[in-house]
């Protein structure tokens, strides 16, 4: 099946940074988080793909469609951000007459029903919203086009557990078509644990790993060992290592393993931000 | 497309008290100053600017990040701005005339549109419209963020100079009789300004032409 959005060798150079060969798939039905530390180049790819801006070399498309050579590849494309991104004199009302005359599947339906279930009122301006209003507003415009893929960048940063949660339960409503996708980045790891399929590590401009959501969760470990327990460890085990005053934490790829040949040692499910951590400031053992 | 072109009348509108007031001010100015033909300049210079400078409110609000997610083409957005400015410049002329044409109507005075008065005015409102938001455009989309203003003055700097420069060419020619002046002839150049108006028209359509294409292929950051 074509991938809802495919990224291949993606680059792009900047003074003091450079993206180098971004390579990945959305498949179709699928959200795929893009974690990494700031500065790591998340919304930078972000920006290559919506053409926001122009990469030096690669390859992008959207369900097997250039954006840069068929630009209606982007009615396909709903889009938030970490902020709101809309004329704040404009009220909601407004904002649907201009956004109806821009997309071509605009659902003024849809958009109704979602100012209704977001609690948005309509005739009020944008600049009276709180943060969690204009977030839920960025979202249900999104969503209110038909598209089948969403590109979200940091789009509940900030937000309270409340308007998170109402923003999950809408993406997930979203992904009950197989055929929707999800590419988003947060530096909201429990939001990703809880939606995403497949997680995508960027580090320095660079794609470290990707991998199944599920696999990171129920086969990556966190250990913590001495210094002398360290010497007797088996490295290929080891992901990552972290010197801490006490003790050293060790990330492991598969923690049934290492239980099984170290059963004296204590190995705990990692979370996603502890793999973060690992990777961002950890060492090869 | 069409909503592109809705979002920016209704982001000129937002601001309308403010827009009403300033027009109402300088079109009393004039009115007292008895320089009601001035107003035919000022509203297409008025409304074409409103238009341009849309660019800078879409850098400050996010728009401009946003526009690039639609399914119209960089180059379309830009050409957008100059199509507005250029139907907002028609408005203005539009009005500026009805507004000239009203008041003096109300002063009983007679509406000389072959003279050279509204010749003048209209040349001036010409190259400032074209010359300014032919530069301001572009200017405004590559402004470095916080430098946007700074790129409405600058866009000011050409068309004040080709009137200072006409100002400055405009001489007089004084007939006498003895001590007694029998008339006095001013030149106003009126050629020289209508050429810098039509070469005001020509810097603005190869903005048009050239700039969006230019500007499609850069970064937006």
């Amino acid at each position: 099946m074509t991938p809802a959005l495919s990224v291949r060798q993606l680059c792009k150079h900047f003074p003091k940074f450079s993206l180098q060969d971004i390579t990945f798939d959305v498949p179709q039905g699928s959200v795929v988080g893009l974690i990494g530390e700031n500065g790591s180049g998340k919304s930078t790819t972000l920006e290559c793909i919506l053409g926001q801006d122009i990469p030096d070399t690669g390859e992008i498309s959207v369900y097997g469609i250039n954006p840069f050579q068929v630009i209606q590849a982007h009615a396909r494309i709903g889009a938030a951000f970490d902020t709101c991104l809309f004329p704040e004199v404009f009220t909601p009302a407004t904002l649907e007459k201009a956004f109806a005359g821009i997309w071509p599947g605009w659902d003024r339906t849809r958009w109704k029903q979602l100012m209704e279930t977001c609690g948005i009122p309509e005739d009020q301006k944008i600049q009276k919203f709180s943060r969690g209003m204009k977030a839920k507003l960025s979202l249900a415009a999104a969503l209110s086009h038909d598209a089948s893929l969403l590109i979200l960048d940091e789009a509940t940063a900030g937000l309270d557990p409340v308007v998170r949660e109402e923003m999950l339960d809408l993406l997930l409503d979203f992904m009950q078509d197989e055929t929707h996708s999800i590419l988003m980045t947060s530096h909201i790891t429990s939001d990703l644990e809880r939606i995403a399929d497949y997680i995508v590590f960027i580090q320095d401009g660079r794609i470290v790993f990707t991998e199944e959501k599920e696999t990171l969760l129920n086969a990556y470990g966190m250990a913590q060992v001495t210094r002398d327990q360290l010497e007797f460890i088996d490295g290929d085990l080891v992901l990552r290592k972290r010197t801490q005053p006490l003790a050293t934490d060790l990330l492991v790829a598969d923690r049934k393993q290492f239980a099984r040949r170290y059963p004296d040692y204590a190995v705990m499910p990692a979370t996603l931000d502890e793999i973060v951590l690992m990777f961002t400031k950890g060492e090869t053992l | 497309m069409k909503g592109i072109y809705r979002k920016d009348l209704y982001q000129i509108l937002a601001s309308w008290p403010v827009l009403l007031l300033i027009a109402g001010i300088v079109t009393g100015l004039m009115i007292y100053f008895d320089a009601a033909v001035g107003i035919s300049a000022f509203f297409p210079i008025y409304f074409a600017m409103q238009a341009a400078t849309t660019i800078i409110s879409d850098r400050s609000t996010g728009w401009t990040r946003m526009s690039t997610t639609f399914p119209i083409t960089r180059k379309r957005l830009t050409e957008s701005k100059y199509q507005l400015t250029m139907v907002s410049a028609l408005l203005g002329f539009v009005l500026g005339m009805a507004i000239w044409a009203l008041v003096s109507a109300l002063k009983q005075k007679p509406l000389d549109l072959a003279g050279d008065d509204l010749q003048i005015n209209l040349c001036i409102a010409a190259i400032i419209t074209f010359c300014a938001t032919g530069t301001l455009i572009p200017l405004a989309y590559m402004a470095k963020k916080g430098q946007e203003f700074i790129t409405i003055f600058a866009s000011f700097l050409l068309p004040a100079a080709l009137v200072i420069f006409w100002s400055q060419n405009i001489s007089s020619e004084v007939t006498m009789a003895g001590n007694d002046i029998i008339s006095v002839n001013i030149n106003m150049q009126l050629p020289m300004l209508q050429g810098m108006a039509i070469f005001s028209l020509l810097l603005f359509v190869a903005s048009y032409l050239i700039m969006p294409a230019i500007l499609a292929r850069r970064d937006q950051r």
